[in-house]
């Protein structure tokens, strides 16, 4: 059966992909909704992953999971994710980041800097698509959003190195912790 | 860490001078915004000039050069998008 976030790509797709023989430009409300579509299906990836990484995968603690991602917020997604998505963690979050005792900069793995990015792109496109209508969105946004998305969770699966499950761990608990540790909180 | 906009554009234009797809670029423009949280994000304009070829690799790997190019120096997330010229 096909996860959530992979029938929600899927409807994206439909959404902004032109049928056999159509000319002329897709609507705008078919643009928009694709965009729109596939900002909620990284939305939905990556809460599913804070429910599998942190509470687990078994069928007896679905119910925990599901609660467990209504807590989850768009603006604590975007500030974890914020603080990953340069060349450095950012510095409030590195020593949680970190694996090891080591010191000096922590660099994001590029499967999770690549997330970070496409879900920052994402969201704006999405505020744009569903509430500005000043702002143009095209074809090609639409179907390039929907490609990188698509890579970007499809890379994230693959990153099953020990450091690479460590960092998602570390970030899922900063995204419950809606991307402020204590130290920076204040 | 914050560029002036046309300091940005002039990075952003820099760093497209090498792309595969420079020739079909006639314009970037940069508009700086916040989202509805309150962060300050980019909106990077490219206009195109219209082309029959399927780009879609190749317009993937111009907005991650201009993502690599503004990360650089700036803190705020550039979100491209495209326009094809009429």
């Amino acid at each position: 059966m096909a996860s959530y976030d992979m029938e929600m790509l899927a409807a994206a797709r439909l959404l902004g992909k032109r049928e056999a023989g159509q000319r002329g430009r897709l609507s705008s409300a078919r643009v928009r909704r694709s965009i729109s579509t596939t900002y909620y299906a990284l939305f939905h990836f990556i809460v599913d992953e804070v429910g599998r990484l942190l509470i687990g995968t078994t069928n007896d603690t679905r119910t925990r999971r599901r609660i467990l991602a209504r807590t989850i917020t768009h603006s604590g997604i975007t500030t974890a994710l914020d603080k990953i998505r340069g060349q450095n963690a950012d510095l409030s979050i590195e020593d949680f980041v970190r694996m090891g005792n080591g010191i000096g900069n922590v660099q994001p793995p590029e499967f999770a800097k690549e997330f970070a990015r496409v879900f920052s792109d994402a969201k704006s496109k999405r505020h744009d698509a569903d509430y500005n209508l000043n702002e143009n969105l095209g074809e090609k946004d639409a179907q390039l959003l929907h490609n990188r998305a698509k890579r970007v969770i499809k890379d994230w699966r693959s990153a099953t190195a020990k450091s690479d499950r460590d960092f998602k761990k570390a970030l899922c608990l900063l995204i419950l912790l809606k991307g402020k540790l204590r130290s920076d909180a204040a | 860490m914050g560029m002036e906009l046309v300091d940005l554009q002039k990075a952003i234009a820099a760093a497209l001078a090498s792309d595969p797809l420079a020739e079909l670029v006639t314009k970037v423009a940069v508009h700086a915004d916040s989202d509805e949280f309150g962060s300050e994000f980019l909106r990077v304009l490219v206009n195109l000039k219209p082309s029959d070829h399927d780009q879609m690799e190749e317009l993937s790997e111009l907005i991650s050069r201009i993502e690599d190019a503004v990360a650089q120096v700036d803190n705020r997330y550039p979100s491209v998008r495209f326009l094809d010229a009429a």
